[in-house]
């Protein structure tokens, strides 16, 4: 700890701070706009300068350590009217009408601009090419919004490690955006929509489909059902003023009926199928390997998280055969419904609309891919973002904050609290674990609280194993047999993860991979602004409504059980084959 | 007419020019300044090329080309016109002389006349101060020029390219 | 070349010792040293070599010619030395190679046409220590540079190459020779100037297995190029300097990042570098010390912005050059995140010397604070442009003038450009500024990398700000808003400013916005940016207010705002081209209209004017200017019956009463334009004559009485009604005017007091001032005129005095000048003319004593020379008088012409306030004094100024009044008027040459007071007139377009 002085006043602060987390310590809040948690500072957009006494000019608080003795001004005159100058220029270049604009609550720019006073434009010119663009299924650019913070830039290349984005052209004419600032879809995007997510401005959001939705409702010809993934109901609240990991289930489902859906599902239910099928997939390729002496493809990994996917199809094509042929929850639910449910329903599933609400943007992309339908009929019709759901509660006028809890429509309402955990880094794979050891061995599966406790949190790579003893007759073959797993999260740490298992340092049976830093609770869809705070705060949640179901493992849940028995017959089977799994493609990445 | 090498074969030098670089770090300028070298501008062919080959994002490898002005992701002229506008040649009549070879050209800076005999380039001092305005055709520097010297300067070129075709 | 492996120092000093016998021998041997600097190969050197070569092989003498790196004078040429004389011959082309080695190789005469001659002074030199230009330099850095040739490692080693790292290896730990280089006091060359021991400690003291040493031979800076030089010239120079920097702060690996532009220096150094590693000076165990240290080149492609620190770092690393945050310093975290060092060329070229010699010889050269010596790339309107090295602190003016040796055609100084975009400008009050760190801080400039541009008066200093910041927006990397938005915000002011939108508040605005980009950028590069406007702003603020205010360019450089150069020069703005080119076609009548339009004197300017215009005319970018003056001269003699210019009768106008003090040039031309508006003012003048100095000092033979009288009538005709005998404070106060209902007062009374020289006995007989002794002979008929006259003065009224005396009789005439003679204010015809009429001139001559004999007459003038010193603020050197040196010049008549001021006493009881410049003070747009309805303009506002000006001033008057009255802020005579003339555009400029005006014979002239200058045949003015490039041609007045 070392003591510096902030606006007159002395702290002790930990060394190793920058002036800027320094403050926030302390509870002093110095804006920017190019800050990234966890990232190496950028010192672009200048507006975190703050006054240090001895220091000719001003300096960027987001870059600079903290020394012993520091003098700190984070506001007088001389920072205030260099911050006003600095926005005052970036809102000069930024073309966009406010009034128009997706960020009309929570742009940060907009923000800054109210909290500085800045009233009248005080230097106004010419502004840099824009170029928009909509080629993509999940996301809209419009680099004239664009401020060129460069946090899309960061997340794209140094956390994802996809590389869409990137600076073209060099001073006044540069745009953030893919090669020759062409559009989107003329690169190796996976759609993940971090960009999105962490852009202060909207110069990058989410391809709306609420009006297509509200057109679904408006149309007595349809019927619409709804599915909301597990990782909504720990962060919807925040579009309402809640804490980030306050559960507002109840109150989803309540508003989802109010909003006139005409079943309201939760994609829980589909992903405990997941994990039968994925879990059956393992098993399988578990014997083909040790009884059936086949080079089966180990490890499997997970296929739930679409961005994933389509990051394998560019990046490591050679590995698609590793990928578990199951669709990922939303598409199972969007198949059966089409089928099993417009069966039951006794509706043409034409006629029959799959609304999902996600927290993620590549699940449009998902739902649009050509493979995810039957006959012409999209499996999936309309995915929703966790903030479009939010929008669309409030433009219908709902009270959000004073709705009572209704529970989720049957058939696919009831799930177990596996599935919940699917939000997070390390869910899939415990759940699957909870189902197998106790498919393999008949006996409860052995972990505290059912918990893995390795592959929880917000490590990058995280592992575990367990070992088989005593099997049951069926699974003999995998007595003493160390099931090796391990979780990535985020397609950095995901790379790293590939390199271990290309290199030959690792081999492992099962892999998870998520998307997102932190998991679905940390989409690219999710309310704004989403830091590591607010991951591990919804990612207890999940874990708090987990621990308070009834049913906990995906094959204890009854509904599955009973489709099974009704449907689908068995894991794998002829009709799951059918409806629940698919095939994937090698992509060229230029 | 000595033999012209063909794409392949440019492709193919291309590739020894990157394994040159194998395990060097920082080399995508290199090989970028080699690959201009070689096919006389950075086709996109090229650049999604260099971008597989060296595992660099192509949103990458076009963010850098377009940082640095040396870079041409464009086909230029047999010759390059380069007026240096650093201060002294601008002090003794630079713009002047830039103004007059649009005007002859009939194109402006950056761009390539229609018969592909000329580019038109603006340059930032070649060091040359003492005898400016100074304008640099391929590597010739050419001092102290007046708009009125730029006609017999160009028909110079023209004539040498004339030359070589008969 | 067979380089064997060097493998201890001792093999080394061996190497060396043969190297200087081997030159020892050859020293007095003919040898030629031709300059292999860029400059000099873009004039062709290498050809000149080679035919060199090839001539000598054919004459069968023995020989040798090298080619060397830059010898400095890139303006002159290709260069050559011819050793062991050292002669230096100077534009050498392939014609005179046959003459240098008949003549000189063979027969040892040495080619007088081909030596060094100074522009300024004609001198020629031919030895090159003779040479100011060489013997005012102090080359450490470029020691080597033109006399090894950079192609061989030997030639280096021989002059003492790589000593210092022998010494560095040999004997000193890594921190002593950090300290050393930390006591020589060497500070970064390459802008920033930190301490360079500081940097090499701060790297040292990293913990790390892994370090680099980088080099920034990105030499960026528009106008500096002394990287390239030593690159080229001596690379091993750089490369010793690096070795020791790995040395020292414990480094294997260095890179030089090199700019692409510069294609033989990359070839240059990469023979360096790999002779340096046959030599085995690179690679493992460099002279068997134990050390490793190899160097690898990495080029730039064309981004300004990599001279950054961080950039260039990022760039080595293959990424965008786009600077990083600091801190992490480089010394902490730099090239792939390992302590970096990074210093530019020329520091690393003084390491080497500082090593062998020692700190304590370095401190020698330089001043306190900033010692070693700096090389700078001198260019721009100088007449030795190129490279030169200076001790740090040698004043500015030295460099210009001395090395320099001067303007470019005679034109004068008005500011040098230091340190490039990150710089500033410093104007020619400061010439004996010393060029040192912290002085040019002071002054808002940075010695930065050393690119020194002198600038003269063509250049306009707005456009000069707006070309620095448009290089800097175009080299802004874009990363963080204040460079990327703000530069772009204030170039687009700049622009507005220069096309002639600039409004009020705008060099607030830029000011304002200039410090916030300083206060907030990512690097230096965007703190730096706003520099070249905000140094402009503060030396140079007048020109962005005339950009602003009055649409003007002083310079004639900004398109929008000047129609011609020559019109805008002009401080009447005559439409010049429009004249000359209707006298072309002989349509006179409207040449003259055209004329009067904006001037009512034109044949009074066609004999007197100093014509400005005529500096600024383009036509001198071909060969010489129109004579302007030449071609107004035969028109002015065709007219016939007056013409009269358009007159806007107004009877309500005509009814106001305006008084105009003084009937001189300034009262007359308000007087006159007034009058074409409508008003029917009223003129006072003190003397019998209207005219004022016109009349009273201008001579006859230059100004006949006729010729002004017409023009004076004309105005007269106009309805202006002249009083003359009425002198202001005698027979009336501008109290009196107002009582008498005159609305407004003009007040141009000019400057008619005389300065003393402040001698004892000046008062007395035989002593006289300029003013009252022209005026008493022009206007009452006779003055009594002396024997043997002394005139003391060097402006236009000395001369005239000394013309009239001569012509009055006067035996002897001498004019006593105390600068020298091109310092004159005269105009140079003028001096020229009296000279070819026997008046003799001492110029830098300064009178101490009036001599008088017993009974008080006068006997002579002492007088003591003048020798140059320093720089006033006129930018002129200062005379200092040598008093131990006296001579006297015998005289019976001293006439003083050492310059006009106010009439003070009369000022005082007007109650008028002064300016800063000690004469009236008025608003510079409403030309309105401190005191109610008093206007003025001319000679009384500005102090003595020319005819021409004060016809301005009374322009500027009769507006001010009129819009004082009407609120209207036009006066129709400004509007351009659209001239049809035929012209094409496409059509090569006509073939004449510049003709001069005829003058009759000077012993048939010097008796008498008839006009000296003839005009011209009509056939000649019409030639002459077709010379014009029509510059004002396709352009469209902005008056125009607003009113339509």
């Amino acid at each position: 700890m070392i003591g510096i002085t902030f606006n007159g006043t002395e702290y002790k602060v930990d060394s190793s701070l920058t002036i800027l987390e320094a403050a926030k310590s302390i509870g002093v809040h110095i804006p920017t706009l190019c800050h990234l948690e966890g990232n190496h500072p950028q010192g672009a957009c200048r507006v975190c300068v703050v006054e240090v006494a001895g220091a000719n000019a001003l300096v960027a608080s987001c870059s600079t350590p903290v020394r012993d003795g520091m003098v700190i001004q984070t506001e007088n005159r001389r920072v205030r009217e260099a911050r006003k100058t600095v926005v005052d220029l970036m809102l000069s270049e930024h073309v966009g009408d406010c009034r128009y604009c997706d960020r009309g609550d929570d742009c940060e720019l907009q923000d800054l601009s109210n909290m500085m006073g800045l009233r009248e434009p005080m230097y106004e010119g010419e502004t840099p090419p824009s170029v928009f663009d909509m080629s993509t299924p999940a996301l809209v650019r419009d680099t004239g919004k664009c401020i060129k913070c460069r946090r899309c830039v960061m997340v794209c290349n140094e956390v994802q490690n996809v590389g869409a984005l990137f600076p073209q052209n060099r001073g006044f004419d540069t745009v953030i955006g893919p090669a020759f600032t062409r559009d989107l879809d003329t690169v190796a995007c996976v759609q993940c929509g971090q960009c999105a997510a962490v852009c202060p401005v909207g110069a990058i959001i989410e391809k709306s489909h609420i009006e297509l939705i509200h057109h679904a409702l408006d149309n007595p010809e349809k019927t619409v059902i709804v599915q909301t993934a597990p990782a909504i109901r720990a962060a919807l609240g925040e579009c309402f003023g809640y804490e980030a990991g306050t559960l507002v289930t109840g109150k989803m489902v309540t508003a989802l009926k109010l909003m006139g859906f005409d079943g309201v599902f939760d994609t829980n239910f589909t992903a405990d199928l997941t994990i039968l099928e994925e879990g059956s997939e393992l098993l399988k390729r578990l014997k083909e390997t040790l009884v059936e002496g086949k080079p089966a493809a180990l490890p499997q990994f997970s296929s739930c998280s679409p961005g994933w996917i389509k990051y394998a199809e560019y990046f490591h094509p050679d590995f698609l055969p590793n990928l578990s042929s199951c669709k990922s929850p939303q598409q199972m639910f969007g198949a059966l419904a089409k089928s099993y449910y417009a069966e039951q329903i006794g509706v043409d599933p034409k006629n029959l609309v799959v609304v999902s609400v996600m927290p993620c943007t590549a699940k449009k992309f998902e739902a649009a891919r050509p493979e995810m339908a039957r006959n012409g009929i999209p499996d999936v019709d309309y995915v929703l973002t966790t903030r479009e759901l939010g929008q669309m509660i409030r433009s219908m006028g709902i009270d959000f904050r004073n709705l009572g809890d209704s529970a989720m429509d049957s058939p696919f309402g009831l799930s177990s609290g596996a599935a919940d955990i699917f939000a997070n880094t390390g869910g899939v794979m415990e759940a699957a674990l909870r189902t197998v050891y106790e498919i393999v061995t008949g006996r409860d599966f052995p972990m505290d609280n059912l918990h893995v406790a390795s592959i929880a949190g917000l490590e990058g790579i995280k592992e575990a194993s367990v070992l088989i003893t005593d099997p049951v007759d069926a699974w003999s073959f995998l007595d003493g047999v160390e099931v090796k797993v391990a979780v990535a999260h985020g397609l950095g740490n995901t790379e790293k993860l590939m390199e271990l298992i290309r290199s030959g340092q690792k081999s492992w049976h099962f892999v998870e991979i998520m998307t997102c830093p932190g998991g679905c609770i940390g989409g690219g869809g999710q309310p704004r602004f989403t830091d590591d705070a607010k991951r591990r705060a919804r990612i207890a949640a999940i874990y708090r409504e987990d621990e308070g179901k009834p049913i906990r493992k995906s094959h204890k849940n009854p509904t599955i059980e009973a489709i099974y028995a009704d449907y689908l017959k068995e894991p794998l089977g002829e009709r799951s084959h059918h409806l629940l799994h698919t095939e994937y493609e090698k992509r060229s990445i230029v | 007419m000595c033999h012209e090498p063909t794409e392949a074969e440019m492709m193919q030098s291309l590739d020894h020019i990157i394994a040159n670089f194998e395990g060097v770090e920082g080399a995508l300028i290199p090989v970028l300044q080699s690959a201009q070298n070689l096919f006389g501008y950075l086709p996109e062919s090229v650049l999604k090329h260099i971008s597989t080959s060296m595992k660099i994002p192509y949103s990458e490898v076009t963010g850098v080309v377009s940082f640095y002005s040396w870079f041409s992701t464009v086909p230029r002229g047999k010759n390059i016109i380069r007026v240096c506008l650093g201060t002294a040649c601008y002090v003794r009549g630079g713009k002047d002389v830039l103004k007059a070879l649009q005007d002859q050209l009939g194109i402006q800076v950056g761009g390539t006349t229609g018969d592909r005999e000329f580019s038109l380039e603006v340059g930032r001092c070649f060091g040359a101060c003492g005898l400016a305005p100074v304008v640099m055709i391929n590597d010739d520097v050419h001092q102290r020029v007046k708009p009125s010297k730029l006609r017999e300067i160009l028909s110079s070129y023209q004539k040498a390219g004339e030359e070589v075709h008969s | 070349m067979k380089i064997s492996k060097i493998t201890s120092v001792n093999q080394l000093t061996e190497i060396r010792d043969l190297e200087r016998e081997k030159r020892d021998q050859e020293q007095n041997k003919l040898h030629v040293c031709v300059c292999g600097g860029g400059g000099c190969i873009a004039s062709g050197s290498l050809s000149l070599k080679e035919s060199l070569e090839h001539k000598i092989a054919e004459s069968g003498i023995d020989v040798s010619v090298k080619l060397t790196g830059c010898l400095g004078p890139c303006s002159k040429g290709p260069v050559l030395r011819i050793n062991p004389e050292a002669v230096i011959y100077e534009n050498v082309h392939e014609e005179d190679i046959d003459r240098i080695v008949s003549e000189h190789l063979i027969k040892g005469r040495i080619v007088d046409s081909l030596t060094w001659k100074n522009v300024s002074d004609g001198l020629s030199f031919a030895s090159q220590p003779d040479i100011p230009f060489f013997k005012e330099q102090t080359p450490i850095v470029l020691r080597n540079c033109g006399n090894i040739d950079p192609a061989n490692i030997y030639d280096y080693i021989g002059h003492d190459g790589y000593q210092g790292l022998a010494m560095a290896l040999k004997g000193m730990k890594p921190l002593c020779v950090i300290d050393e280089v930390t006591q020589s006091g060497l500070r970064g060359r390459g802008g920033g100037g930190f301490p360079t021991g500081k940097k090499w400690e701060f790297t040292a003291l990293e913990k790390s297995e892994v370090k680099y040493v980088l080099c920034n031979a990105d030499e960026g800076d528009p106008g500096a190029f002394m990287d390239r030089s030593v690159l080229e010239g001596d690379p091993h120079s750089l490369i010793e300097g690096m070795i020791i920097a790995g040395y020292a702060i414990g480094s294997s690996q260095g890179y030089v990042y090199v700019r692409v532009e510069y294609p033989l220096a990359v070839e240059r150094l990469n023979l360096a570098i790999s002779q340096a590693r046959e030599a085995g000076l690179l690679g493992k165990d460099i002279l068997g010390s134990g050390f490793d240290f190899d160097l690898g080149i990495r080029m730039g492609s064309g981004a300004f912005v990599c001279g950054e620190e961080t950039a260039l770092i990022n760039s080595i690393e293959g990424k965008r050059g786009e600077p990083r945050p600091r801190p992490p310093f480089p010394a902490q975290k730099g090239l792939w995140g390992k302590p970096t060092l990074l210093n530019n060329v020329e520091t690393y070229a003084n390491i080497a010397p500082i090593i062998q010699r020692g700190a304590a010889w370095y401190g020698t050269y330089g001043s306190e604070k900033s010692k070693g010596t700096k090389v700078f790339a001198l260019a721009g309107s100088i007449n030795n442009s190129g490279l030169v090295e200076i001790p740090i602190g040698t004043p500015l003016g030295e460099v210009i003038y001395d090395i320099g040796d001067g303007m470019k055609e005679g034109k004068h100084f008005k500011a040098a450009q230091i340190g490039g975009p990150s710089g500033g400008c410093i104007p020619r009050e400061y010439l004996n500024v010393p060029l040192d760190y912290d002085t040019l801080k002071e002054l808002g400039a940075i010695i930065g990398s050393g690119g020194l541009i002198v600038m003269d008066e063509d250049t306009c200093m707005v456009d000069m700000a707006r070309f620095f910041l448009e290089f800097v927006q175009e080299e802004s990397c874009g990363k963080c808003v204040p460079c990327r938005v703000g530069t772009k915000r204030m170039l687009e002011i700049l622009n507005r400013i220069c096309e002639g939108d600039g409004e009020e508040g705008d060099i607030e605005k830029l000011i304002e916005l200039g410090r916030q980009i300083q206060q907030t950028a990512l690097c230096g590069l965007g703190q730096t940016a706003p520099n070249p406007v905000l140094s402009t702003i503060r030396h140079f603020r007048n020109e962005y207010v005339e950009h602003i205010r009055d649409k003007h360019c002083r310079a004639g450089v900004c398109p929008d705002l000047v129609r011609a150069p020559c019109q805008s020069a002009c401080p009447a703005g005559v439409d010049i081209p429009g004249f000359i080119s209707l006298t072309g076609e002989k349509r006179y009548a409207e040449a003259l209209k055209l004329h009067r339009e904006r001037n009512p004197f034109a044949a009074v300017c066609a004999r007197v004017c100093f014509h400005t215009c005529e500096e600024k005319c383009r036509r001198s970018t071909i060969d010489e200017p129109v004579s302007v003056r030449g071609v107004k001269r035969f028109l002015v003699d065709q007219e016939i019956t007056v013409q009269l210019p358009e007159v806007r009768e107004n009877a309500e106008y005509a009814k106001r009463k305006i008084a105009i003090i003084g009937a001189g040039p300034a009262g007359l031309s308000c007087a006159y334009f007034l009058a074409r508006l409508g008003y029917k003012p009223k003129i006072f003048e003190a003397e019998d004559r209207a005219g004022g100095l016109l009349v009273q000092a201008i001579p006859a033979y230059r100004l006949p009485r006729e010729t002004l009288f017409r023009e004076i009538r004309m105005i007269e005709g106009l309805g202006v009604d002249i009083e003359t005998g009425k002198r202001l404070g005698r027979d009336f106060s501008c109290d009196d005017l107002k009582a008498q209902g005159f609305e407004a007062v003009f007040l141009a009374t000019g400057a008619a007091g005389s300065v003393s020289l402040g001698l004892p006995g000046e008062e007395g007989p035989g002593v006289v001032q300029s003013l009252p002794f022209l005026q008493q002979y022009n206007i009452r008929g006779s003055v009594p005129v002396g024997r043997q006259i002394v005139v003391v003065g060097g402006g236009n009224a000395a001369v005239d005095a000394a013309r009239t005396a001569i012509r009055l009789g006067a035996e002897e005439v001498t004019l006593v000048y105390r600068r020298s003679r091109s310092e004159m204010p005269a105009y140079d015809e003028e001096i020229e003319a009296a000279l070819s009429e026997g008046v003799i001139l001492k110029d830098l001559t300064q009178p101490v004593e009036i001599i008088r004999d017993s009974e008080g007459n006068l006997k002579g003038l002492k007088c003591s020379p003048v020798e140059l010193g320093d720089f006033d603020k006129s930018g002129r050197r200062r005379p200092q008088v040598n008093r131990k040196k006296t001579l006297i010049i015998e005289t019976d008549q001293l006439i003083i012409a050492a310059g006009q001021r106010l009439d003070q006493q009369l000022i005082d009881e007007q109650k008028l306030e002064l300016g800063m410049n000690n004469f009236v003070f008025t608003d510079p747009v409403n030309c309105r004094t401190s005191r109610d309805r008093v206007f003025a303009g001319g000679d009384v506002t500005t102090g003595p100024s020319s005819v021409v000006e004060a016809i301005a001033g009374g322009e500027k008057g009769a507006a001010a009044i009129h819009q004082f009255f009407t609120g209207e802020d036009n006066v129709f005579w400004r509007e351009d008027k659209i001239i049809e003339t035929s012209y094409d555009p496409d059509s090569d400029p006509a073939p004449y040459h510049r003709e001069q005006i005829q003058m009759i014979d000077a012993q048939r002239r010097k008796n008498n007071f008839d006009e000296v200058e003839q005009p011209w045949h009509e056939a000649v003015a019409i030639r002459q007139s077709k010379r014009c490039l029509r510059c004002d041609y396709g352009k469209v007045c902005q008056h125009q377009e607003v009113n339509k």
